[in-house]
């Protein structure tokens, strides 16, 4: 049976990852953008916090420099399928790759980097609170932002890219746009989640993406049981409900993993976590309401 | 005449060759010619997504030739062909209407939906007599191919724009619904006095719309006055 300090812990990183999700529904959901940049862009941010923190930087600016620095990976996404056409899956792909010797470089060629006698966000200050006001904040920034008429031009271009150019929309920016945003949040999760784990280490970035859509389709599986039929297709899903969604969808996501950690009752092993959670997922995804 | 769009020598592969035409102020040209005659080459040409091997495209005598598609919005307004592609199916009719009405101007940051503005958007929906003015909630998905299409007319007029260029609007829709598109055409263009191009394969519209006919064969065009 899990305990409450498990389940407290799933809370936590579900939160944290929520922002993940909320990067991967930006791409993957409003600027319909296949982007593979977030296993490269997810640990950037981690390591440009680590290592900021290890010389001495406040952890706030580090925060804020992940930020940056996931952003700066999604341009360069967006720089390669939008201005050199090269394939958007691709392009993402590229940049995940080379950034991986980045992100060694700047770890001085050790894969990992401990935190534990180091100040961060979380030293102080109730953990979970503080992570769910910056995901609310986000939601609610973001979710205002995509109401606006900007934002708006941002879903269309993503959508209706034709029709978008047609409105006057500068569809090839708004991507490169929507990318940077996307991977400025990932890169800003990506450092939040190293300073709540008090370490970084190299090998976490791949799989970001499985998490990150998983937890998406999650939300929008158990979403769509909520809202009328005509808006339970993914694309039709109000803003503001879409990312709650999210962030509701990464957390079902980690207490999935929390049980899926206890099932040594059930005769699986530690190694069986991937499976069991897999398996989980498919269970939910299965009875997924049928949408036109 | 004032002299609005112009074409000057314009020359795309082999389709269009040395092509060369002046469209006046409200005047309304059909477009017509066999499948593969370069009709659709020749607006993708005026709205930017082809950029010419040869030749300028001018508007009221500057060249736009080598201005991308968006930055001509604010001067060309387009009705696809399908009307899928006119509006975006998962969003909203207000949402749509909102877009639409920004073409060609800045998009602000500040600027959310507003009463005031949903009013405006029910004016200009009544004048279709399809009921869509109660409907701005509902998705522009959920309308039937003619509503779809009769929508994205709309979306094409709400900003004034010197040129408006209709691409076989009624090549999807059933006879009823096209007589329908085509007075809402015709009354646009007697109330606003707009410049138009439209492609057209009906045989009928030749003689009943339009004052003159510009036929594309083999990359050229043959014009016939129809006044």
């Amino acid at each position: 049976m899990l305990a409450w300090e498990e389940l407290l812990v799933a809370l936590e990183i579900g939160l944290i990852y929520g922002i993940l999700a909320i990067g991967i529904y930006l791409t993957f959901r409003v600027i319909n953008f296949p982007d593979m940049t977030c296993d490269g862009s997810f640990i950037f941010g981690a390591v440009v916090s680590s290592v900021l923190i290890q010389s001495g930087s406040n952890p706030a600016t580090a925060l804020l420099l992940s930020l940056v620095a996931g952003g700066l990976a999604g341009f360069l996404t967006g720089i390669l399928c939008v201005w050199l056409k090269i394939e958007d899956f691709l392009s993402g792909i590229v940049i995940a790759f080379m950034l991986y010797s980045v992100n060694l470089r700047a770890m001085g060629s050790c894969p990992n980097i401990t935190l534990v006698d180091q100040t961060t966000c979380f030293s102080a200050g109730n953990t979970l609170l503080s992570i769910s006001l910056v995901s609310a904040g986000l939601i609610l920034l973001l979710s205002l932002f995509l109401r606006t008429d900007c934002g708006l031009g941002l879903r269309a271009a993503g959508q209706n890219p034709s029709f978008a150019s047609a409105c006057g929309i500068p569809v090839r920016v708004m991507i490169i746009g929507g990318l940077v945003l996307s991977n400025a949040l990932i890169g800003l999760c990506g450092a939040l989640f190293t300073q709540y784990q008090g370490f970084c280490d190299i090998s976490q970035g791949p799989g970001t993406l499985v998490i990150g859509l998983a937890s998406v389709m999650m939300g929008e599986n158990f979403l769509s049981r909520l809202l009328p039929k005509k808006a339970a297709h993914a694309s039709r899903i109000p803003v503001l409900p879409a990312l709650i969604a999210c962030i509701g969808g990464s957390v079902a996501y980690r207490i999935f993993i929390a049980f899926a950690l206890h099932s040594d009752s059930f005769g699986m092993k530690t190694q069986d976590l991937n499976l069991v959670t897999g398996l989980l997922i498919i269970l939910v995804m299965k009875t997924k309401r049928t949408t036109p | 005449m004032r002299e609005v769009l112009t074409l000057q020598k314009i020359t795309v592969r082999d389709v269009l060759t040395d092509l060369s035409f002046t469209v006046g102020e409200s005047e309304w040209v059909l477009v017509v010619g066999d499948n593969g005659a370069g009709k659709t080459t020749l607006f993708n040409t005026i709205l930017g997504n082809i950029l010419p091997d040869r030749g300028k495209v001018l508007i009221e005598g500057s060249d736009v030739t080598s201005l991308p598609p968006h930055s001509r919005a604010s001067v060309m307004a387009h009705v696809f062909q399908d009307p899928t592609a006119g509006t975006v199916g998962h969003m909203t009719i207000r949402e749509n209407l909102r877009l639409a009405s920004r073409r060609g101007k800045k998009r602000s940051y500040l600027r959310f939906p507003s009463r005031k503005r949903d009013e405006a958007y029910r004016e200009q929906l009544s004048a279709l007599r399809m009921n869509l003015e109660d409907r701005l909630d509902d998705y522009a998905g959920d309308l039937s191919g003619g509503q779809r299409q009769a929508l994205s007319i709309v979306l094409s007029l709400l900003t004034e724009s010197k040129i408006w260029l209709l691409d076989e609007i009624t090549a999807a829709l059933d006879q009823k619904t096209s007589a329908t598109i085509l007075e809402v055409v015709r009354n646009t263009l007697r109330q606003r006095k707009q410049t138009c191009l439209m492609i057209t394969h009906n045989p009928q519209h030749i003689g009943q719309l339009g004052d003159r006919v510009l036929i594309l064969k083999d990359g050229r065009v043959h014009e016939q006055d129809l006044r």
